[in-house]
């Protein structure tokens, strides 16, 4: 770790000596030992701030939209692989040019639920880290300007693993028990909107729900007006959702919003072979289309 | 005296007529609201009518550009306010008037599609086809099918006709 | 009311507690719920989870639900009738509307409890909130003190303890054979004498036998936070530690004293309603003039906003701060900003005058 976040330190202090970026956004120690934040940093002299380990749960691509923080111009981004692709999917999307950011690329071994870490949990294991975690296939982020190599070990996979497992399980069910399923899940929501601005991809100046002529989503937070939005939430993110997770993270009523967006991912890769994030040349994918698309449903 | 210029608005609106639910409604036949191309479908519905061809008369027709302009929004407020089926429909591929508004319709609605099924929406609900302007015989066989699958669905409670 | 005192058996709370569910009120308590803890209707006192801190949300939603129905209309042919909710009971059984039921805290904390008198003087400031104060009125509330607040807990430093009473009729504290009561208010006593039995398992003890307070150390001075912010409206220490904030309203949405709300209407031609949501001054458009121009515009803007609204206008206003350190704030931020570090930050910079 020490090998690491000096490695860290040293990329961010010359990329603001020498004036090539001009605020490195990174990982600093948090409310307890066990939680990191983020720290905004615009002078060299305080990177000694900068460091990374397993708690380092926050995508800090979020910032990117945050018009406070666009101000910046030219920006240095701390960012594991999942999160990374919330870039790349930015410079896909014309919301960010690659000029204006440098790419400090952590490679990450797993990080810790945050709900295990608040009551102590401290190693990476199968068990305690986030099923993204399971399924990573970027523990080195694809895109990079410098790469801050990990001295961790990987932890170990044992036996069948099936992370997502609810998703097959929904897909079997019946229409009806999909339907109680996710009710019952929509009807916790308090409509705090933290999924929407913890997503990277949540990017739109004015939401479709804060849109009133027409009112589009019923402005209710019960079982309407939540099943409208977390829908709409869902279907605005297909196919570009990066799975980095922070929806879920961040929403306080503990909705399983992985288990939509992920199945989506998994629809969008299914019929249209896309992955989103991985090509900041690749149109994204519902700005595009084949003649020979999907299309058995229409008469 | 208000009571009356209520009525009269509606009377003028044809409110009462045209919604796409409501108490009103709720007795009587299920309501369709289709989403047409002005190109293709919308003619090849106006081929059916002016053939003087009958179809259920279930469906409500709303005429937009293109099917590229049909937000997966639509279908969600048509079902919000009541109707129990919708129906989305334009040219066929490679006979878009804007050149590729279906294709891109058909990449959305693919993926609205899967999603309205995972959250427990009955999928029956929503139907896609391609009608072209000279298909007036196509629009009814589509319209009066789809008519008949939605009077056989039960009366479920996903998430759009709960209160 | 005079204070009153008793000592009650494990068993026997036990036995308090499934008596007031058998009578017909709604008993709310902290539940698990896939491995978190929230404020749910209980059935059992089994379902209670009274071994949690803090749950996870504030009971607010009882007092402010999270959608509020302020009236119904419905229009048939030339009839339009107007439902209002003072006269009958809300859609949902009560939540929404003045007809409240009784509905009985059980555990709360000393700060969730608190929370309730320090919301009703907003309610009653200058309007008189019946749909607030009917459910006020209604509610009945049992807390059980603290023994070790966590890291994030700042009750003491907010003027309220962790083995504080107010806002509470009944409190509870372990010890004995089970719990000591101090009976606050006379809704606690309504509780405790509704029925022979229950009165039958408390049984009534001098004052000095209740266990004392213990005494709690504030970590730093709050009137100092409010000095703070009293002088520096324009520092810049907001816009600099609030980049971090990506306004997502969580901790409006779990504060236990935060109230504000959005009435929107709802409905088509033929019924509809007029509702009230929950709302938060975290979201860019809580201030957003037609116009375009926005006076908050950035989110250290808007986090003063919170910060000045909590520690300095309310405590102007109504003498109480409008925070009871509950630390929930904290704890559920995405961001980990920390209120109590931010606070207790503010109260040490009180004399350096930063603008």
């Amino acid at each position: 770790m020490e090998k690491m976040n000096d490695k860290l330190q040293n990329t961010a202090k010359e990329l603001l000596e020498n004036k090539e970026v001009n605020l490195i956004i990174g990982f600093t120690k948090g409310s307890n030992p066990l939680r990191m934040r983020s720290v905004f940093i615009t002078d060299p002299n305080d990177v000694s701030k900068l460091s990374f380990n397993a708690h380092c749960v926050q995508d800090l691509a979020v910032f990117l939209k945050k018009p406070e923080v666009k101000k910046f111009g030219k920006i240095g981004l701390v960012v594991k692989g999942c999160d990374e692709k919330a870039v790349n999917t930015l410079i896909q999307e014309y919301q960010l040019s690659r000029d204006n950011i440098k790419i400090i690329g952590v490679e990450c071994r797993g990080a810790v639920k945050q709900n295990l870490a608040d009551k102590g949990e401290d190693s990476v294991k199968q068990s305690t880290v986030y099923d993204k975690c399971l399924v990573c296939e970027v523990h080195t982020p694809l895109l990079y300007d410098y790469l801050v190599e990990s001295d961790e070990p990987a932890f170990e996979i044992n036996g069948d693993i099936k992370p997502y497992a609810k998703i097959e399980e929904l897909d079997a069910m019946s229409v009806e028990d999909r339907n109680m399923f996710w009710q019952k899940e929509f009807e916790k929501c308090i409509k705090c909107y933290a999924c929407r601005q913890a997503c990277p991809l949540c990017y739109c100046t004015r939401c479709i729900v804060e849109k009133n002529t027409p009112q589009w989503i019923e402005t209710n937070i019960e079982e309407t007006g939540n099943a409208q939005w977390n829908m709409i939430r869902a279907y605005h993110l297909s196919g570009r959702c990066i799975g980095c997770g922070e929806c879920e993270r961040a929403c306080p009523v503990n909705i399983p919003l992985m288990l939509v967006n992920e199945k989506m991912a998994r629809d969008v890769f299914e019929k249209f072979g896309y992955k989103s994030g991985v090509d900041i040349n690749a149109k994204p994918v519902f700005g595009t289309f084949d003649a020979n698309d999907f299309n058995e449903f229409i008469k | 005296m208000e009571n009356n210029i209520v009525e009269d608005v509606q009377n003028a609106r044809g409110d009462k007529e045209y919604s796409a639910g409501g108490a009103k409604d709720k007795d009587k036949e299920p309501r369709i609201i289709a989403f047409v191309c002005n190109w293709c479908t919308y003619n090849g519905a106006d081929l059916a009518g002016t053939s003087r061809m009958k179809y259920a008369e279930n469906v409500r027709v709303i005429k937009l550009p293109c099917t590229g302009r049909i937000d997966p929004l639509f279908v969600v407020e048509a079902f919000k306010k009541g109707a129990k089926g919708v129906l989305v429909s334009g040219c066929h591929p490679g006979d878009c008037h804007y050149t590729s508004g279906n294709y891109h319709s058909r990449r959305k609605y693919t993926a609205f599609r899967d999603l309205l099924s995972y959250l427990g929406v009955d999928i029956n609900r929503v139907e896609f086809s391609w009608i072209s302007a000279s298909e007036g015989n196509k629009w009814v066989s589509v319209i009066n099918e789809f008519t008949n699958k939605i009077k056989l669905l039960p009366d479920n409670s996903d998430i759009f006709s709960k209160k | 009311m005079e204070e009153k005192y008793y000592e009650i058996s494990s068993d026997n709370i036990e036995k308090f507690v499934n008596n007031l569910v058998a009578q017909n009120n709604e008993v709310i308590a902290p539940k698990d719920k896939d491995g978190d803890t929230f404020y749910d209707k209980i059935t059992d006192f089994k379902d209670a989870d009274l071994n949690i801190l803090l749950p996870k949300l504030s009971f607010k939603e009882y007092l402010l639900p999270k959608t509020e129905t302020l009236f119904e209309y419905s229009i048939s042919g030339s009839n339009i009738n107007i439902l209002d909710p003072l006269e009958n009971a809300g859609a949902d059984g009560g939540n929404s509307g003045k007809k409240s039921v009784k509905r009985i805290i059980f555990g709360s904390r000393p700060c969730d409890a608190g929370a309730g008198p320090i919301m009703e003087k907003v309610f009653n400031w200058d309007y008189k909130d019946e749909f607030f104060n009917e459910k006020f009125k209604n509610l009945y509330i049992i807390s059980i003190a603290c023994v070790q607040p966590d890291n994030y807990c700042f009750c003491t430093e907010a003027q309220l303890s962790p083995e504080s009473s107010y806002g509470s009729d009944i409190l509870l504290k372990k010890g004995g054979s089970g719990y000591y009561a101090k009976v606050i208010t006379e809704k606690g006593l309504e509780l405790i004498n509704s029925t022979s039995e229950n009165a039958g398992l408390f049984k009534e003890i001098p004052k000095e036998a209740f266990p004392a307070d213990k005494d709690w150390k504030a970590a730093f001075d709050i009137k100092k936070t409010q000095g703070f912010l009293d002088k520096n409206f324009t520092s810049s220490y907001f816009q600099e530690k609030f980049l971090s904030c990506i306004g997502c309203g969580i901790c409006t949405y779990t504060c236990p004293t935060c109230h504000c709300f959005d009435i929107q209407d709802e409905g088509t031609n033929e019924k509809g309603k007029r509702i009230r949501n929950w709302d938060s001054c975290q979201f860019g458009i809580f201030t957003l003039h037609t116009s375009g121009h926005n006076p908050r515009v950035t989110q250290g803007d808007r986090y003063r906003q919170r910060l000045m609204h909590k520690f300095k206008v309310y405590n102007e206003k109504f003498n109480k701060y409008l925070c009871v350190g509950c630390g929930r704030c904290s704890r559920n931020c995405p961001e980990d900003i920390d209120l109590r570090e931010i606070t207790s930050e503010l109260s040490l910079m009180e004399d350096n005058i930063t603008q």
